[in-house]
């Protein structure tokens, strides 16, 4: 009787704990659950080159302002023998960095955002405005690079013009949409884009706006950076239209009609330029940006979680969302066997299966994975034939598979079809191990049911995609490590139970007559 | 679909997966002693150890090196079953027969004594148990009792017998299909024919969907026919419990036409189809038969 006791002891205080430990933390901290949830955040640095100075030189970029959508904070700067200040228009806030001897400055600086997304929903049955106030009748004009009252300009809007203001945008997007893209950094004003045909984001924009302007809805263009890891030095120019009292955006190049997804940095409103200098120095810069996961200052300050895994030990978040989240889609799958009844092979394998889609896009790994499990279930009836003893065999098939990942890759280089090229990326190892088990079972048991197994891996895996694409779930697990205590005390409890599974209700289904 | 209506009715009868694991095959069968149902060597071991009726071993081979010196101690016989101790899905199994002119045969095909080293070597390099080494156990040929050639003219049936502390449970015939291409398995598309224990007759036959009088391949009567030898067969499978330290077993026992009732081999997790075969829940038989406590 004791190990009983025991044995509901433990699963009571696995169960318990964590719901108090979470608790304690909500009510201290006093913040709500949505709070502790990670938030994408990005780091953006600035770093700058002058050299070659005259006496007197500047550099001149526009700074992030808060908004809507952007949320700034500046972490540090470093401006050497520098003097900087700041100017606000309407524009936006330009900072000015004026050199004070003529010796190479190498200066940065740098700034958090956390960026929201937005959509607009127009109304369908929305119509012009007109009586515009004087600062936005000014977004009506032709101006040197978005010549809204050229006459090119002016018979392609009339073309495009529709009944109502959606319709009408709606035509100006897809219009503007199918033009060719080319990837130069020049920049292209709006009648070059619309003679040639061709144009890149910058073009592409002043057209849209150029063609908004000539009939008659106010437009300007607006430029930021979109935010990824990386360090880039391309900056973006998307458009803003202004309707009803709202400056609306769309963004061409992208397909983002009335939307603008969260990482895209707003620097500057209008046709400007994001940095500008003195004439004839030497000026080299670089945008270092930087993807990070944040919880609210409080809760990542008391240490009482795993939050400082990210940041100081530089495991990529990719890998740690998976080691994560494994216990829980362990605990899926045990569920799936133990409760429901599906047999696959082994516990393991589903997992990584699930693991490896959601790594890679899901297209890519239901075709690499389908193609090289009929491989080598192919070859697999072929040797069998010739009667090979059981290792040499396996390193048989896993020479094949990564013959089938290289050809489906290739495949997909040649088709032009990037997701089928990443392939690759696929593990090869939960592959082989896959083709091994199922070869196993293919002799053990009869084709059906070896095919019945797979099929049961196959949408178990599938189901592990979402759990492990979800940045809730992760946010969580950092946050409150607790809920792993949960997690075995689930499985202390289905460990003693002894239930039906689902499925042997259908097996059994004469006894219920 | 409507069975999940009437669910609790099969609960209350019907044994699954989940209880027979924690409340029989590991509380009743200690760990350790896995390996004397698992591995046939070790099971014949200890059959001849405490004479019980099974197939004789002629021998068994662990290295590669003795099967010529083995080969020349059994070679004399008519009649060989070559098998893997560990193997499974019966596909490493060699069935020889000798014919008029001394050579050997299988499957109606002569088989050359090279084919037949060849075969056993592979055995041991682990072909037929996914790698890891293996022995070659060669015994006596069964000679089916004429009984179940009544019904189905190929293959070898077996009979099953699930006892829980040396008390037996339930029992079925397993029987060969054209389907099953000779193999008796449930799993391999064979019949699986409910036994009435107490008269020591046949039931109706199970194919995985339907229930069958005759068998369904060639209308030879099945339900009501009376096993001959079901009292030694009962009292056999009791014997084989106790000799062994599992209390939770599935015994299968071959009825030989000279030898009577054989030990085939023994199981420790044996199968819940037996139910359906006998459209009968293990769950309460098992129950009311169980002396001890679920816990330690």
């Amino acid at each position: 009787m004791k190990s009983r006791k025991l044995y509901h002891l433990a699963i009571a205080l696995l169960l318990v704990v964590p719901f108090l430990l979470a608790g304690f933390k909500l009510i201290e901290k006093r913040t709500s659950l949505v709070d502790l949830l990670p938030k994408e955040v990005f780091t953006v640095t600035y770093e700058f080159d002058m050299s070659n100075l005259p006496p007197q030189a500047f550099v001149k970029a526009f700074l992030p302002e808060n908004t809507r959508r952007q949320t700034i904070r500046y972490i540090s700067d470093e401006f050497g023998e520098l003097n900087f200040k700041t100017t606000r228009s309407a524009a936006g806030t330009r900072g000015k960095w004026e050199t004070t001897t003529q010796n190479e400055e190498i200066f940065n600086c740098q700034f958090e955002v956390e960026g929201k997304s937005i959509k607009y929903h127009l109304r369908s049955e929305a119509s012009f405005e007109s009586n515009f106030p004087k600062s936005i009748s000014a977004y009506l004009k032709g101006t040197e690079n978005i010549q809204a009252d050229h006459p090119l300009i002016r018979a392609r809007a009339q073309a495009l013009k529709r009944g109502n203001i959606n319709q009408t945008l709606r035509a100006n997007f897809d219009f503007v949409g199918q033009i060719h893209t080319s990837h130069t950094g020049l920049l292209t004003n709006a009648v070059t884009a619309l003679k040639r045909n061709r144009a890149s984001c910058n073009g592409k924009s002043r057209l849209f706006v150029a063609l908004c302007r000539a009939q008659g809805i106010p437009a300007r263009v607006v430029g930021g950076i979109i935010l990824e890891n990386s360090r880039k030095r391309t900056s973006h120019l998307w458009t803003e239209v202004y309707f009803r009292g709202n400056w609306i955006p769309f963004d061409v190049l992208n397909g983002h009609f009335a939307f603008l997804p969260a990482n895209f940095l707003e620097l500057y409103k209008g046709d400007n330029f994001l940095i500008t200098h003195t004439k004839g120095i030497g000026f080299d810069y670089q945008f270092l940006i930087q993807k990070k996961y944040q919880t609210t200052e409080t809760l990542a300050s008391s240490g009482r979680q795993l939050w400082s895994l990210l940041s100081v030990s530089n495991v990529p978040f990719d890998l740690l969302r998976g080691i994560l989240l494994l216990p829980l889609a362990a605990l899926v799958i045990a569920i799936f066997r133990n409760i429901i009844g599906l047999k696959t092979f082994g516990i393991f394998l589903p997992v990584l299966i699930g693991l490896s889609f959601s790594r890679v896009s899901f297209t890519a790994g239901v075709i690499t994975f389908g193609t090289v499990i009929l491989f080598v279930s192919l070859l697999h009836l072929i040797l069998e034939k010739w009667g090979l003893l059981h290792i040499p065999k396996v390193v048989i098939m896993l020479t094949c598979v990564v013959l089938s990942l290289l050809g489906l890759s290739w495949l997909g280089v040649n088709s032009n079809w990037q997701a089928l090229s990443a392939s690759l990326f696929f593990p090869v190892v939960v592959l082989s191990i896959t083709a091994e088990r199922f070869a196993k079972t293919l002799v053990e048991e009869q084709f059906s049911e070896a095919l019945k197994i797979l099929g049961a891996t196959f949408i178990i895996a599938l189901l592990c995609i979402p759990l492990f694409q979800s940045d809730l779930l992760v946010g969580f697990f950092l946050t409150f490590p607790e809920f792993y205590a949960a997690i075995l005390a689930t499985m202390l409890l289905l460990g003693r139970w002894i239930g039906m599974r689902v499925l042997e209700y259908r097996r059994f289904a004469a006894f219920s007559k | 679909m409507f069975y999940f209506l009437n669910r609790k009715k099969i609960e209350s009868e019907v044994l699954g997966i989940n209880a027979r694991n924690l409340s029989y095959v590991y509380p009743k069968n200690p760990r350790a002693y896995f390996p004397l149902a698992d591995n046939k060597v070790l099971c014949k071991k200890r059959l001849h150890e405490k004479h019980i009726s099974c197939p004789e071993t002629y021998g068994v081979i662990e290295r590669i090196g003795d099967i010529s010196a083995c080969w020349d101690q059994v070679s004399n016989h008519s009649k060989l079953a070559i098998k893997p101790a560990n193997g499974s899905g019966g596909g490493g199994i060699l069935i020889l027969g000798k014919d008029e002119a001394g050579n050997w045969i299988s499957g109606g095909k002569k088989r050359s004594e090279e084919r037949i080293f060849t075969h056993m070597a592979r055995i041991i390099m682990g072909m037929y148990s996914f790698g890891s080494k293996d022995q070659v156990l060669i015994e006596q040929c069964i000679e089916p009792h004429p009984f179940f050639h009544e019904i189905f003219p190929a293959g070898v049936p077996d009979f099953r017998v699930i006892l829980l502390h040396n008390q037996a449970i339930m029992s079925m015939l397993r029987m060969p299909t054209e389907k099953s291409d000779g193999k008796a398995n449930l799993h391999q598309g064979g019949l699986g024919i409910g036994i009435d224990m107490e008269r020591g007759t046949l039931k109706q036959a199970y194919d995985g969907s339907q229930y069958f009088d005759v068998h369904p391949d060639n209308g030879h009567p099945i339900a009501g026919k009376v096993i001959p030898m079901w009292e030694e067969i009962l009292t056999l499978a009791i014997e084989t419990s106790c000799a062994f330290p599992l209390n939770y077993l599935g015994v299968d026992i071959v009825l030989d036409e000279t030898y009577g009732p054989m030990i085939l081999e023994i199981n420790v997790r044996p199968g819940l189809a037996i139910q359906l075969a006998n459209r009968k829940g293990l769950k309460n038989l098992l129950h009311n038969s169980n002396q001890k406590n679920l816990w330690p």
